[in-house]
């Protein structure tokens, strides 16, 4: 048993168990601090534990565990990104004087839900890994116990999700039922012996699998429940959403289909074209008629969402290299809008976008940031979301998607208009003036964030080689 | 290091020196003194000092290139370059010179401003984009700047955005031109898919294989997105509103950035352009009726700088026919003449608002005796975009004329109509602000501040010199000149045609006259143009309806569809998910396609205790999620059936 391949998992869970022993035990005057720098500390050491453990070529738990290049590539990823989202919300949970504990450690429950399906090899793997992913995430959109529209969040997210992974669990059932096993490769070659068409049952599996992940990351016509989420759950639990959940979600379903399924892909791409082209269309045009800044940006996810399933529905090798990249601009823009919409929120208590009036006057540096940030949610040069949309439509053109293209290009152009609602509030618009103030962490993060959101565009060859290693 | 590499670096230090300007005003701008605008002129004026050098050495001893291999990824190789050829160095010295004239312009016209150091800030921006632009080697770094100039253009012209028509200007800039823009981002993914490459050498080496649709095809989208930058028909609407914004930008818009950017791409694709006679003939075909229409809308403008921006539509019109009709220097000619000489106009015009605070001529007049710099250097300009003979306007008009004479008669017969309506406008623009009846404002008018009289001046030189580098009287000049051009690229043998060149003159003095009887002499009444054109004039008034038409046809549809969508009415989803999920499924178990028991029954079971519960549900919900719900059953329903039929 190769139990040390997990350190880093095991790591996350210790600490996030001690997070909630120690909020248990110990009353200090600044519980969002202390328990806040705990997780990272936590998270950090799992980063550093990657120098000590086989990074990649090996399994654990016979086989459902794998460390490839892809695993190695998203558990960093993740263990990065809940640092942020960590670093965010020690500023703003501070509000929330009780029950600390409990939110980090859901929080790291979700990163460690990640992890593992970016491990997962085996079908049961990736379904637990789901559901770590997905049930701490319900009790964390309904946190704010006493605002009712968190909790109508909570219960309409947790109603759907529940649905969703029953349709999940059906249809990796009926694969079970096809192939006699659950583990992806072996599911792969037994399909590949039996060497025949798709039969009706694998299709309804193929569309159930599909609809399960596809209620994770909010691809049109499984996306209902996110905007009403989005809006609802404490700010610093919709990033979370945005970003660790969604990705989460691409990562099943990457797995699951390109390793278990390559045989059928013909099919498999058909539906996720249907997906990619839905969500794209309807994420950018109902964006236009919001005025809430967090249902801009769920809706605003939605559409990158689309552009990211392009990427799938070709799945050629170049594809599959170019939406890591994607993924990466995708996390620091969004999370930096995020958290100038967190910082914002607090200092004038309302998500609305018209909070953002005067904002380029008020503070500058938020004023630029989140205007490089809209510009790159955008695809415009020379900023990450343009290097990503490059990669991802180059290698689509390239795989004959040439029609997904034409159609991403003209909704990333009605894009331009709510972004640039945002942008117009900050600098065409005379604000109260109020002063909004920024707390360090954020400040820090928002600086991180868009400091990679320009350096992916100026030097892309890093970050195109850290994508490159995962994929071969 | 040989030569090369000094002018090869040179051109980087040229348009970084306005990044680092950019730069520096953000973070130090408001320790500067003048809160930066000197050391941005300054900034800028270095680099017209070494364009003027790289111009000197790239016309003596040949272009320059440069390739370096950006990054790798994958099968993909993305470059990054330098092209400098005599395109290139050309409109480096425009650029550069033109925009540090604005700049110094600025110190004294903003100079009252809150927000000074990012208003130079961000014009220093939009010239380092406009100047990377111009050295770019391949498609996709100009397809960045090009971007990056959009972008600042907005910021710009949004500049006053506490009058709201101005951030809608800036609005309305920024998305028309991405419009085109469509088009251009989808002709260099079709280059790139036809040729492998984003180099331009590369590109244009392969171009002659590729088949005539696929060129036509190409050199269409590329013009769309030329199109869209340079406000030709129909996607000029944004320019005119754009003079809601500081006249100073207007001035570097309308002259030197973004207008140029357009004929630059036209001008730099040229050899792609050549490939497909249908490409020329549609750049021919919307140059001359950009050319007419904005000149006729000029005519009834009262604005003056809204009929200066009807002006630039239409001289734009020019440069797009002549390199249309493959007069691939005339076009470039007639852009640098014209481009100082808007410039000057500008410029003047902002004097003229800030002396007398009068932008409505019907307001203005008599003003030629209180700022003499301004009107005399504002004259000079307008004679010159008029034609008149021996001011610069004329050289490059001329060409154009001699080119489009040869090559199709109509074209000629509208351009040189288009002559006479342009004489008029410009003539009545002079008329109006600056003879004649004494406006109430031209009492207090005074001439401004050296620091803007000054640029005036220094622009008026070149308005009334430059065109004769061209002309036939300096042929060692022109020889020398023509070197901006291969032989290939269609120079045309310069020999005065004197039958030529006379139908524009008759028509610019005819349209001189006539300004002149009406609107200093008085021999016809001031509204005469109102009466005689009777319900075309009202026509002209409301731009062609342009504005309306898109509103109309574009603009409401898209924000009613995305209301439609977004409200996604409770009833509507009501109905389509019931609907679908009765009628569907029951129609496909009832034709027994596949076997709906199991699936049937969790729809019905999940429906059937949703509706019984729903009262509880309700207690906590909107009662949305019982859509949401049936909505996921739906998709999942189509979809399935979907894929059993494909």
């Amino acid at each position: 048993m190769n139990l040390n391949l997990l350190l880093p998992e095991i790591i996350v869970f210790s600490f996030s168990l001690m997070v909630l022993f120690v909020s248990l035990f110990w009353n200090n005057r600044k519980p969002s601090l202390t328990l806040g720098l705990m997780s990272i500390a936590g998270l950090l050491l799992a980063i550093g534990a990657f120098v000590v453990i086989p990074r990649v070529g090996a399994t654990a738990f016979g086989g459902m565990f794998v460390a490839d290049g892809f695993s190695l590539f998203f558990r960093v990823l993740f263990l990065n990104l809940a640092a942020m989202i960590v670093l965010l919300a020690i500023d703003f949970m501070r509000e929330f004087q009780r029950h600390l504990g409990e939110f980090y450690f859901l929080l790291l429950i979700v990163a460690l839900g990640a992890m593992l399906m970016s491990s997962a090899n085996d079908l049961i793997m990736i379904f637990l890994a789901l559901e770590l992913l997905s049930l701490p995430s319900y009790i964390l959109v309904g946190f704010a116990k006493r605002d009712p529209r968190s909790n109508e969040a909570a219960l309409k997210y947790f109603l759907l999700g529940v649905l969703a992974s029953a349709m999940l669990l059906y249809g990796m059932s009926l694969i079970f039922g096809l192939t006699g096993s659950t583990g992806l490769v072996d599911i792969a070659s037994k399909f590949e012996a039996s060497g025949g068409s798709a039969g009706p049952a694998l299709l309804v599996a193929i569309i159930m699998i599909i609809a399960g992940f596809g209620f994770k990351i909010a691809a049109v016509p499984f996306h209902f429940w996110s905007p009403d989420t989005y809006e609802g759950a404490p700010t610093s639990v919709t990033v979370l959403l945005a970003t660790l959940s969604m990705i989460g979600g691409f990562v099943g379903l990457y797995r699951l289909f390109f390793i278990a399924l390559p045989d059928y892909l013909d099919i498999w791409t058909k539906v996720i074209f249907i997906l990619a082209f839905l969500s794209m269309t309807m994420g950018s045009l109902i964006a236009m008629s919001q005025d809430n800044l967090k249902r801009l940006l769920a809706y605003s996810g939605i559409a990158h969402g689309g552009y990211i399933l392009i990427a799938f529905s070709v799945a050629t090798f170049d594809s599959q290299w170019s939406v890591l990249v994607y993924f990466l601009a995708y996390i620091f823009m969004t999370v930096g809008a995020f958290a100038v919409a967190m910082v914002v929120e607090r200092a004038r208590g309302s998500s609305e976008i018209s909070a953002l009036g005067g904002l380029g006057y008020s503070n500058p540096f938020l004023g630029v940031t989140m205007t490089i940030f809209m510009m790159s949610l955008v695809g415009l040069p020379p900023f990450a979301g343009f290097i990503g949309k490059l990669y991802v439509f180059k290698s689509a053109v390239e795989g004959g998607a040439l029609f997904l293209v034409l159609v991403a290009i003209v909704t990333s152009v009605i894009s331009l208009y709510f972004y640039l609602k945002v942008v117009r509030q900050i600098y065409f618009v005379k604000g109260d003036g109020e002063a909004v103030p920024t707390p360090n962490l954020s400040f820090a993060v928002i600086a991180l964030c868009a400091i990679y959101t320009i350096l992916i565009c100026l030097y892309p060859v890093f970050f195109t080689r850290i994508a490159l290693a995962a994929i071969s | 290091m040989g030569i090369e590499n000094i002018v090869l670096n040179l051109v980087i230090v040229i348009a970084l020196l306005p990044l680092l300007s950019f730069v520096l005003l953000l973070f130090l701008g408001r320790f500067l003194p003048g809160r930066g605008g000197p050391v941005a002129t300054a900034l800028v004026g270095a680099s017209f000092a070494a364009s003027l050098y790289v111009l000197f050495q790239v016309l003596t001893r040949g272009n320059v290139a440069s390739s370096m291999v950006w990054h790798v990824a994958g099968s993909a190789r993305f470059t990054l370059g330098l092209l400098v050829d005599e395109l290139t160095v050309f409109m480096l010295v425009v650029v550069t010179s033109i925009s540090f004239v604005i700049h110094l312009y600025s110190i004294g016209y903003m100079h009252r401003e809150k927000r000074l150091s990012w208003y130079f800030a961000v014009l220093s921006l939009f010239t380092a984009a406009m100047l990377s632009l111009v050295i770019a080697d391949n498609y996709l770094q100009l397809y960045i700047s090009w971007e990056l100039v959009g972008l600042c253009s907005y910021l710009l012209i949004g500049f006053w955005f506490e009058k709201k028509s101005a951030s809608d200007a800036a609005k309305k800039a920024f998305i028309v031109t991405r419009l085109g823009d469509v088009g251009l981002s989808l002709g260099i993914i079709l280059i790139y898919v036809s040729t492998g490459s984003f180099i331009f050498s590369e590109v244009f080496q392969q171009a002659e294989g590729l088949s005539m649709t696929l060129v036509t095809a190409i050199t269409l989208l590329l013009f769309c997105g030329a199109a869209g930058k340079s406000a030709q028909f129909p996607l000029h609407v944004w320019l005119p509103d754009a003079m809601e914004g500081p006249t100073p930008v207007n001035a570097l818009v309308d002259a030197a950035t973004k207008i140029g950017a357009g004929v630059y791409l036209v001008a730099r694709n040229f050899p792609l352009f050549e490939l497909s006679a249908f490409s020329t003939g549609t750049v021919v075909w919307i140059g001359a009726i950009s050319a007419l229409m904005a000149a006729t809308m000029a005519m009834v403008m009262t604005d003056i700088k809204r009929v200066l921006a009807y002006s630039t539509v239409s001289q734009v019109g020019y440069m797009m026919v002549a390199l249309g009709t493959g007069g691939y220097f005339a076009g470039i000619f007639h852009l640098m003449t014209h481009a100082f000489s808007k410039a000057l106009l500008f410029l003047g015009s902002g004097s003229i608002i800030q002396a007398a605070h009068v932008q409505d001529i019907t307001q203005a007049g008599g003003l030629y005796r209180r700022m003499k710099i301004t009107a005399i250097t504002f004259i000079l300009g307008a004679l010159s975009i008029s034609g008149l003979p021996l001011f610069s306007g004329f050289w490059s008009s001329d060409q154009i004329l001699r080119d489009v004479y040869n090559y199709n008669f109509i074209i000629y017969v509208i351009l040189t109509f288009t002559s006479i309506l342009t004489a008029f406008y410009m003539s009545r623009l002079v008329f109006l602000t600056f003879f004649g009846r004494k406006g109430d404002k031209a009492e207090y008018a005074h001439e401004s501040p050296p620091v803007m009289s000054i640029p005036l001046i220094l622009l008026a030189i070149p308005t009334v010199l430059v065109g004769f580098i061209g002309s036939p009287f300096l042929p060692e000049a022109y020889r020398f000149f023509t070197l901006f051009a291969p032989e290939s690229f269609g120079v045309r043998q310069v020999e005065a045609n004197y039958a030529v060149m006379g139908g524009p003159i008759a028509a610019d003095l005819a349209g001189i006259l006539l300004a002149y009887l009406i609107y200093q002499r008085n021999l016809r009444p001031q509204d005469w143009l109102a009466r005689y054109l009777g319900p075309y004039y009202k026509v002209l008034l409301h731009k062609y309806y342009f504005d309306e038409i898109y509103l109309f046809l574009i603009v409401r549809p898209v924000l009613r569809l995305s209301d439609f969508i977004g409200r996604f009415d409770l009833a509507v989803i009501d109905r389509v998910v019931n609907w679908v999920g009765d009628s569907g499924l029951r129609f496909a178990s009832a034709i027994g396609i596949f076997d709906l028991g199991v699936i049937d029954g969790i729809v019905n079971w999940v429906g059937d205790t949703m509706l019984d519960n729903s009262s509880r549900f309700r207690l906590s919900q909107t009662g949305y999620t019982l859509n949401y719900l049936l909505f996921f059953f739906a998709a999942v329903a189509l979809l399935v059936l979907w894929i059993q039929f494909a």
